[in-house]
């Protein structure tokens, strides 16, 4: 049943990084197979519908590009398939067992490049599991990819320049954008900064054009933003019907007495975003703690690569730092892999590091402005299901907590919370802020995704 | 215009833009929910991007297909659970 193949390097995931590396590692001459679980290569900044019902975006045109070249170099992609498990054999090579659909396959590869990129943070408010609250990734992939809005009059409230530009998306659809709060204190957070502050937008206009274009394009259509506000909990029996917003401290407390209900069929929230390390986890990457990248992150070396020999990573699985941090850092991590598989040695070329450097010190002022504040941790009531999948409460958390639970693995196996089909990629980020200590990554598990059990146990 | 395919929802035919989700063909058509949780409260999508397994039906026999990361395809037949909606 299960087919086996090789190649020199392979690259997990099809977003910015994942397609650089795959098109530097081709070009490189390297037998190269680019494996993705979406049904198009482009990820989730370059969303590459086949078919769409609005003219491409600039970024949208852009990842065809990438894409193209990706496949002009001489890339093979295996798309609409996932990496369930993985192992580095002692002679340096890389097993990946994959399942397309139901179909099992494995890959052997020479080196390994994980670009797997982020999905959103959430916190637990009362009310976030009622239908109807989004994130606003989901918000933006759903209009964007699929031309459906979400509801008719839209809540945006979270962290971070993604709802504003999800927000922006909205306009002209029929759906109304009824508020859009920010939690941080922009103003404030980028006087308190102004050396990152400057060094960080130095020659970032196309950035910035997209985050003051999107909050015109609001401010225009009348819509109220507002930075130093935050969702306090979504209202409504079987599904949104508003919500109860709040002026926030500087730690996000929500201040007593400016509580105002809102009207809304719909949430859309986002508090950042997550590397998604489960694959590098897995392979046992060492992983650190940075809150400033977003969580728990691989440790890096020169040319991408992991503490695993022959296992490299790039883009926002290393730490968030968006699209043009992802594009040179899968470049590199392609020329990494190259000089791994085909003992070949390759140069990171000057302007390359130097465009790096200045991707990062974006990267450091996106991470100084956005940092996450303490109140985020505190919204959620006893009775609030914080594991979606396993309907763990508050409370429950809380229990192991007081009993001695310090990290978020012990947490996981006294309550469950982080054990469902999401396997705690949606909770055990928030999960970690209620503990003291941010302990020990999560273990990653095989399966990393539910896969059909003929995969893992192959008859005959 | 972008062409219409017809998938079946719980016996009923809904029309769904070519191309699309099947989470999107169910919300065009309306539902905001469509899976009950253990605890009996409903679910429609949340994440969008096949990460939290929150919208998940069953399509065309196969359990559990999350329907974000699904698309529709002529005559597909899916089956939800309620949703309680």
């Amino acid at each position: 049943m299960s087919t086996a193949a090789s190649c020199d390097v392979a690259v997990v995931g099809a977003g910015a990084a994942g397609l650089r590396a795959a098109a530097v590692a081709a070009r490189a001459g390297a037998s190269t197979v680019l494996v993705d679980a979406y049904e198009h290569p482009g990820g989730q900044y370059y969303r590459q519908p086949a078919s769409t019902p609005h003219p491409p975006s600039p970024t949208q045109v852009e990842g065809r590009r990438l894409v193209e070249e990706a496949y002009a170099a001489g890339m093979r992609a295996r798309t609409g398939t996932s990496v369930w498990d993985a192992a580095a054999g002692p002679g340096g090579r890389v097993t990946l067992w994959l399942t397309t659909g139901d179909r099992p396959s494995t890959l052997e590869c020479g080196a390994l490049v994980v670009a797997t990129g982020a999905h959103e943070r959430v916190a637990p408010f009362p009310g976030w599991t009622l239908p109807g609250v989004y994130t606003a990734g989901a918000v933006q992939a759903l209009h964007k990819g699929h031309g459906v809005a979400v509801g008719e009059r839209v809540l945006f409230a979270g962290s971070g320049p993604l709802p504003l530009v999800a927000a922006a998306g909205l306009l002209g659809t029929g759906a109304r954008v009824v508020e859009v709060l920010e939690a941080t204190r922009l103003a404030r957070a980028g006087a308190r900064h102004p050396w990152a502050t400057a060094t960080g937008l130095w020659r970032q206009g196309d950035r910035l054009r997209e985050g003051l274009g999107s909050a015109l394009r609001l401010r225009r259509a009348g819509t109220p933003m507002r930075t130093g506000w935050g969702i306090v909990r979504a209202l409504g029996d079987d599904r949104v019907e508003g919500a109860v917003v709040a002026r926030l401290d500087g730690d996000w407390r929500p201040v007593a007495g400016t509580e105002r209900t809102v009207s809304c069929d719909a949430i859309a929230t986002h508090y950042g975003l997550v590397p998604a390390t489960e694959l590098l986890r897995l392979l046992g990457a060492g992983i650190g703690h940075r809150p400033d990248l977003g969580g728990w992150v691989p440790a890096m070396g020169p040319f991408m690569a992991t503490s695993v020999p022959g296992v490299f990573a790039a883009g926002d699985c290393t730490g968030i730092g968006g699209a043009g941090l992802s594009v040179l850092e899968g470049e590199l991590a392609g020329l990494g892999a190259v000089a791994y598989a085909l003992q070949r040695q390759q140069r990171p070329g000057r302007r390359r590091l130097a465009a790096l450097r200045r991707e990062r010190r974006f990267q450091r002022l996106y991470g100084t402005i956005f940092a996450l504040r303490r109140g985020l941790a505190e919204l959620a009531t006893a009775e609030t299901v914080v594991c979606r999948c396993e309907e763990v409460t508050r409370a429950s958390v809380g229990a192991a907590i007081a009993a001695g639970a310090r990290t978020a693995s012990s947490i996981k196996a006294v309550t469950r919370c982080g054990m469902g089909p999401c396997q705690g990629r949606i909770c055990l980020p928030a999960i970690s802020q209620l503990t003291a200590a941010a302990g020990p990554p999560p273990e990653a598990r095989a399966p990393l995704v539910p896969v059909p059990f003929e995969a893992v146990a192959p008859c005959g | 215009m972008s062409s219409t395919v017809e998938i079946e929802v719980d016996g009923r035919p809904v029309p769904a833009r070519a191309g699309a989700s099947v989470a999107a063909a169910l919300l065009a058509s309306g539902r905001v929910a469509w899976r009950t949780t253990a605890s009996g409260r409903p679910r429609g999508v949340f994440c969008g991007i096949g990460v939290c397994h929150d919208c998940t039906a069953t399509v065309d026999s196969v359990p559990a297909v999350r329907t974000c990361v699904t698309t529709v395809a002529p005559g597909m037949r899916v089956e939800t659970d309620g949703g309680a909606s």
